[in-house]
């Protein structure tokens, strides 16, 4: 724990108090209960049957950076962050009918 | 209350919208700690047809901090089900409701609890399928309303004890006045009042309970004060840092809701996504400009040292001097010193140091985090005030938060500069700041507001909620 004490509050809390700096991007709740948006790369698809979204379930994908192609894919309690330029090019140009 | 509707967007998700954080040494069993979180403002009695629950598609988690880091090491989280006896039925029940499993009670609501531990994200499921009490609605569809919700306490093992269901709204403020441009009623004759004439503001004026008869839903959970700490054991020491824990909640809601009109449904995917938050009452109600509160709910505490101007140089002590003139004299000179409320950063963000106070400190760490801070080594008061610290009784705010505490005088007197002693010795509150209050108690021993809150001495310590049937309120509202 960082050096708080007496001495430093009297002289100043404000200035005594460490900045925590750059917002966390550790997920503060369990990931085995609450996904968290991963970041990868340009992935070719999930390799286990596990991974994809069950029959029915919804799929909602959502243009990021349209220039770059990322698109980010939720479904189920996860979301996840890929990039796919030919993709993001096919659903624009559906969107546009 | 002391978050309610605090911020634009939570305003419109009542059942998302945290109300209330408690964290307090059980007073009837001192070696258990009690951790409250409350939801759904105002809500009011008379809610039928549907009347109102949990959120099944809301998570729900009260989060400790034991080791000073701002970051939870436990979170509790809670997820409701909600199921229909007769689909077909337009009726919340269909005859009187005398025990949790009648065959009357049509709209139930089930949940489950989880600890989960971090870093290491194990997940200890600590029960399924805990009930829900019903609403309290009337004499015919819950007699004996107390009696049945008190079956809803569910011993989990271990002596773990939770609730979740409806309750009396526990917090007190008069939110007609305070958010009428800073009404006090029993000051209001000194009210600048913007030049306006024939306000009926001419005398002081006894303090209204907006609370008074209306309910709230409470998630409780009671432990072994051991399972919180970061040692495993009950703490003796109030002096060391390790004493003392770090107790917020959380409510999220998945990223993306999808609302389907066939068959009528709004399902939920996607990652959970952070929409509230709460530690210290009234902080993001007060200080956080209205523009940056639905941001504040999204972010963690640990993360909170981008919101410390807000409390450093509050908005409410500058406009103090303003609201009334000439009563906060020595608030204005500090004002305008640009001195830093030092005092409010450590009462709300990082906890009293040992030796500012004497006996008592309950601070962990030096991490800027808006969070409850409790020291577990301190025992409940055998006579508590309701002013907490600043009456004397270490035992309460903003030592945790007891049930009584009169959070709203105790926040207004230290924005006021009752505090500003506490770093600077030198200065000299003026004497309405230890004079300002709510209206709403007959003194500091008032445990119950002038008789408008019913708390219990037991788990879960809120009291037993008003029936529909009794509202429209008593003219005390």
């Amino acid at each position: 724990m960082g050096r708080f004490d007496r001495r430093t509050f009297l002289k100043g809390g404000t200035a005594a108090v460490a900045a925590v700096g750059a917002l966390s991007a550790l997920p503060t709740v369990a990931p085995a209960v609450l996904g968290a948006v991963s970041g990868g790369a340009e992935e070719a698809g999930p390799t286990l049957a596990e991974e994809l979204p069950a029959v029915g379930e919804p799929l909602v994908a959502r243009i990021t950076d349209a220039a770059s192609g990322e698109i980010e894919l939720y479904f189920g309690e996860t979301g996840i962050t890929t990039r796919d330029p030919e993709l993001v090019g096919r659903l624009l140009r559906a969107a546009a009918r | 209350m002391s978050s309610h509707r605090e911020a634009p967007e939570i305003s419109k998700d009542p059942v998302a919208d945290s109300t209330d954080v408690y964290a307090f040494v059980s007073p009837d069993q001192p070696d258990t700690v009690t951790l409250i979180s409350n939801y759904i403002p105002l809500e009011g009695p008379d809610g039928g047809p549907n009347f109102y629950a949990f959120g099944d598609d809301v998570l729900y988690a009260i989060n400790v901090d034991n080791n000073g880091d701002g970051k939870p090491e436990i979170v509790f989280q809670f997820r409701f089900q909600t199921t229909y006896r007769d689909p077909d039925s337009f009726l919340y029940n269909v005859g009187p409701i005398e025990s949790l499993t009648s065959s009357n009670w049509n709209r139930v609501q089930t949940y489950s609890v989880t600890r989960v531990d971090l870093p290491s994200g194990q997940a200890t499921v600590l029960g399924t399928d805990l009930p829900c009490p019903p609403c309290n609605i009337g004499p015919l569809s819950t007699p004996n309303y107390a009696s049945l919700a008190q079956a809803a306490v569910q011993q989990l093992g271990s002596g773990v004890t939770v609730f979740a269901g409806q309750r009396a709204e526990g917090f007190y403020v008069d939110l007609g006045a305070i958010f009428d441009l800073g009404d006090l009623r029993p000051f209001e004759n000194l009210h600048n009042m913007f030049g306006l004439t024939n306000t009926g503001l001419s005398s002081p004026a006894p303090g209204v309970n907006a609370t008074d008869m209306v309910n709230v839903h409470t998630i409780a959970i009671q432990l072994p004060i051991s399972q919180v700490t970061a040692s495993g054991t009950v703490p003796s020491d109030p002096t060391s840092p390790s004493s003392v824990i770090g107790v917020w909640a959380s409510a999220y809601r998945q990223k993306v809701r999808i609302y389907e009109p066939t068959p009528g449904t709004v399902n939920g995917t996607g990652p959970w996504v952070q929409v509230s938050r709460l530690g210290n009452p009234l902080f993001n109600e007060v200080l956080v400009p209205i523009t940056k509160k639905d941001y504040w709910n999204s972010q963690q505490p640990v993360d909170d040292a981008q919101f410390a101007q807000y409390v450093a140089n509050p908005q409410l002590a500058q406009l103090l001097p303003v609201l009334y003139p000439g009563v906060f004299p020595n608030l204005q000179a500090f004002n305008q010193s640009g001195k830093a409320r030092d005092d409010l950063v450590a009462i709300l963000l990082t906890g009293i140091p040992n030796g500012v106070v004497k006996g008592f400190q309950n601070s962990g760490g030096s991490v800027q985090a808006d969070m409850l801070r409790l020291n577990l080594a301190i025992p409940p008061a055998s006579s508590p005030s309701n002013l907490g610290l600043i009456g004397g009784d270490p035992a309460g705010f903003p030592n945790g938060r007891r049930v009584f505490d009169d959070v709203a005088t105790i926040e207004l007197r230290a924005v006021a500069g009752a505090t500003i002693p506490l770093v600077d010795p030198s200065y000299t509150p003026d004497k309405a700041a230890g004079e300002i209050s709510m209206g709403l108690t007959s003194g500091p021993t008032d445990l119950s507001a002038m008789g408008t809150e019913n708390y219990l001495s037991s788990f879960p310590y809120l009291g037993v909620p008003h029936s529909g049937f009794d509202v429209p309120a008593s003219s005390s509202c």
